[in-house]
């Protein structure tokens, strides 16, 4: 009577998610976060920035005393703030992408018992 | 020859005169205490040293606005404002950004080029479109906090509004009211002591000829 050998495991093929119509990446979604952070929050605070010395020489070139400095302070400030108020949605923007990896890779450990 | 001995009073009191003009024009000075210290420079409210240094108000010794450029100065914050929130609205309609760069909703350029967007991360149709939506939310909310800018382009048409009428408000209240403006003191004192050009009609200049 023969002995029926089975051959072990087979070795993982490794796929893109292109290959995929449901899953996530790790990588991918580290290159999207970069992304976002580059053009929706870096880009979003150089142009203010820039629009706060663009405006504050013109109004440099018409306007002088303590109620300028004044003026320029509290521009400055809001400016800061909204900037500083985007970098704190990006961060919640981010947790939540995380989360939502994470979720993925958990329904993946839990799909089938060990 | 008789030596006229007699001698005359003058008939102008010149002490009286300038006594009495000056007292009429010191009732009428109001104001803080000013007195006058000739040769050391005027010591008013605030000490003026016009030799060494101007006397310098919060670090400066002009304070003020060019009202001409107050709508050039909201100009810029309105256009300012506005170019942010179009790079922002650039981002995800598949339009060339602000900055040159091809941006499609959720997705930006990598270094070679190509379009890196939320498919690069997770593969299913409702999570991108989910994603999409929250961006859009966020750049919605960013839009709203760059408007609030737009609060100070008011502010400068405030500030001008302010010194313009304040500006009035001195000439009439601390210079002169309504009724003694500097134009009314300088037609008072014509009134009262002549022309400001010697004339032989003045009172003073004929009294002193009689002296």
């Amino acid at each position: 009577m023969s002995t029926t050998t089975f051959s072990g495991t087979t070795e993982q093929k490794s796929l893109t998610l292109n290959d995929l119509d449901i899953g996530i990446s790790s990588q991918g979604m580290e290159d999207y976060k970069k992304a976002l952070k580059t053009h929706l929050l870096d880009q979003t605070i150089t142009e203010l920035d820039a629009a706060y010395q663009e405006i504050m020489k013109v109004v440099n070139e018409g306007w002088q005393g303590v109620a300028r400095d004044r003026f320029d302070q509290k521009f400055n400030n809001t400016c800061k703030q909204i900037g500083d108020d985007l970098s704190l949605e990006y961060v919640d923007l981010c947790a939540r992408l995380d989360e939502m990896q994470a979720y993925y890779y958990e329904q993946d450990l839990k799909l089938i018992d060990e | 020859m008789a030596w006229n001995a007699t001698t005359e009073a003058s008939t102008l009191d010149a002490a009286s005169f300038s006594t009495t003009a000056m007292g009429n024009r010191n009732s009428s000075r109001s104001g803080a205490a000013i007195t006058s210290n000739y040769g050391a420079g005027w010591e008013g409210p605030f000490s003026y040293n016009s030799g060494s240094t101007a006397q310098e108000f919060g670090g400066y010794s002009i304070v003020g606005i060019s009202v001409a450029r107050v709508p050039i100065m909201r100009q810029k914050i309105e256009s300012e404002v506005e170019r942010i929130q179009n790079y922002l609205n650039g981002i995800g309609q598949n339009t060339e950004g602000d900055n040159g760069t091809n941006v499609v909703l959720g997705t930006t350029q990598d270094a070679s080029g190509n379009i890196v967007d939320a498919t690069i991360a997770i593969k299913s149709p409702d999570m991108v479109k989910a994603i999409n939506g929250y961006i859009e939310s966020v750049k919605t909310y960013a839009k709203a906090l760059l408007s609030n800018l737009l609060a100070f382009a008011d502010k400068l048409q405030e500030v001008r509004n302010v010194w313009e009428s304040s500006t009035q408000n001195f000439a009439t209240s601390t210079i002169g009211s309504s009724t003694t403006s500097m134009a009314d003191n300088s037609t008072f004192y014509q009134q009262q002591y002549g022309s400001a050009t010697a004339d032989a009609s003045n009172t003073d200049a004929a009294a002193h000829e009689q002296v």
